[in-house]
């Protein structure tokens, strides 16, 4: 079962949520799919076992080849190749590439090749286990896009084991990816006007996916959302009250489970309502 | 002499447009004689991607000696680049303005 949280605002408290949950359930993994800024590491402090790096395939154009007849710009969906053959010109643009290889099948003169190209990697390691129950995407300063990170670490994930799934913030191809993936989603919301603004956005997108899913607030203050969530008819999930010791504790990378019984209960509480709305059964672990 | 510029109507009286890749057309205008050679509308408007870089090739394909437009993005700039075909920056509101402005050296050569 993966439990992916999503916002739409940064900031709102994606990695506060996924890792405090990812501590509490019993057996589960956490996951940071936020790939250009993945966080969730200062909170579980995990032990990091494995580093792998992760690669696309983008086209390598062999000049001596290629006739630039054009097939392959043309056939491209994304623009990324340019060929212009009066001055007998192949540019390639890689931060438009998305690895499909149709330039590369379509090439009559067999003169693209596809080629391996690292954007990041995924790296493994464990939390409070023997076994590994971390895994983090790391996208490399100047890609483009982390969505193949993210998609790659879909693929690692099974159905018989508890995930808990940390979205990149926004409304971008990288959280489509991310709630792909999803059996549930949490949005993290904050009562104030851009989160709200921003969470109705996320929430177009968690509306077309037809999976269930739930509300918490966090930095919850006696602020109005009755009318977000009722006009949207959505399930309250849980509270995360606004208080500046839980900031303090935040900025020195301590869980809220840790801080005391009744942080502890309120994501007892995110678990049992998660439970309500989902068919199989989230165990909690006991203190 | 023919020009390559960024339109936002039919005729010279238009003002040219601001944006390279998606401009609502372009037109082709030879310099001597002040006709509009071609217009062409922009079909990529609604492509999600590279649309400077398909622009781009427009103008190249389009015939014309020389490309003014406003400001114009480093793909665009790097297809452009290898034909050695000059850019200008453009200058005034309508394309005929410009184009004036163009006659009496007042545009720039945009190299980067």
């Amino acid at each position: 079962m993966k439990i992916t949280i999503v916002s739409g605002k940064g900031g709102t408290g994606k990695t506060t949520i996924a890792t405090n949950l990812a501590k509490l359930i019993n057996n589960a993994f956490y996951v940071d799919m936020d790939v250009e800024e993945p966080n969730g590491r200062l909170f579980l402090k995990p032990e990091i076992v494995n580093e792998e790096n992760y690669n696309v395939m983008i086209p390598e154009i062999n000049e001596d080849k290629c006739n630039y007849c054009g097939l392959c710009a043309n056939n491209c969906a994304f623009n990324a190749l340019s060929i212009i053959k009066s001055i007998n010109n192949a540019l390639f643009f890689e931060d438009l590439c998305h690895h499909c290889g149709v330039c590369s099948y379509v090439c009559p003169e067999n003169a693209i090749k596809e080629v391996d190209k690292c954007i990041g990697k995924i790296n493994y390691g464990k939390f409070d286990s023997k076994n590994i129950n971390f895994i983090e995407g790391v996208l490399n300063l100047n890609e483009a896009t982390g969505t193949p990170i993210i998609n790659g670490i879909s693929r690692l994930l099974n159905e018989e084991k508890v995930y808990v799934l940390d979205a990149p913030p926004g409304t971008n191809c990288p959280v489509v990816s991310a709630i792909n993936s999803a059996d549930f989603i949490i949005l993290a919301i904050e009562p104030t006007p851009f989160g709200v603004h921003d969470g109705e956005l996320t929430l177009e997108i968690i509306k077309g996916t037809n999976k269930p899913c739930g509300v918490v607030i966090n930095k919850y203050s006696n602020e109005n959302l009755d009318r977000f969530i009722n006009n949207n008819e959505l399930n309250i999930l849980g509270k995360i009250p606004f208080k500046r010791g839980i900031a303090e504790r935040y900025s020195k990378g301590d869980l809220l489970i840790d801080m005391n019984g009744d942080l502890r209960n309120a994501f007892i509480a995110i678990i049992k309502n998660i439970n309500k709305l989902n068919s199989r059964e989230i165990r909690w672990k006991e203190q | 002499m023919k020009i390559f510029i960024t339109a936002t109507g039919n005729d010279l009286n238009s003002k040219y447009d601001e944006r390279f890749g998606r401009a609502k057309a372009f037109m082709v205008v030879e310099l001597d004689t002040m006709q509009i050679e071609k217009y062409m509308e922009n079909e990529n408007l609604n492509a999600g991607h590279g649309v400077g870089i398909l622009t781009a090739q427009i103008a190249i394909e389009s015939g014309a000696d020389i490309i003014i437009a406003n400001r114009i993005g480093p793909k665009s700039m790097s297809v452009i680049k290898g034909t050695g075909k000059k850019i200008y920056q453009a200058e005034g509101s309508t394309i005929k303005e410009v184009i004036e402005n163009y006659k009496n050296n007042k545009l720039e050569e945009i190299t980067s």
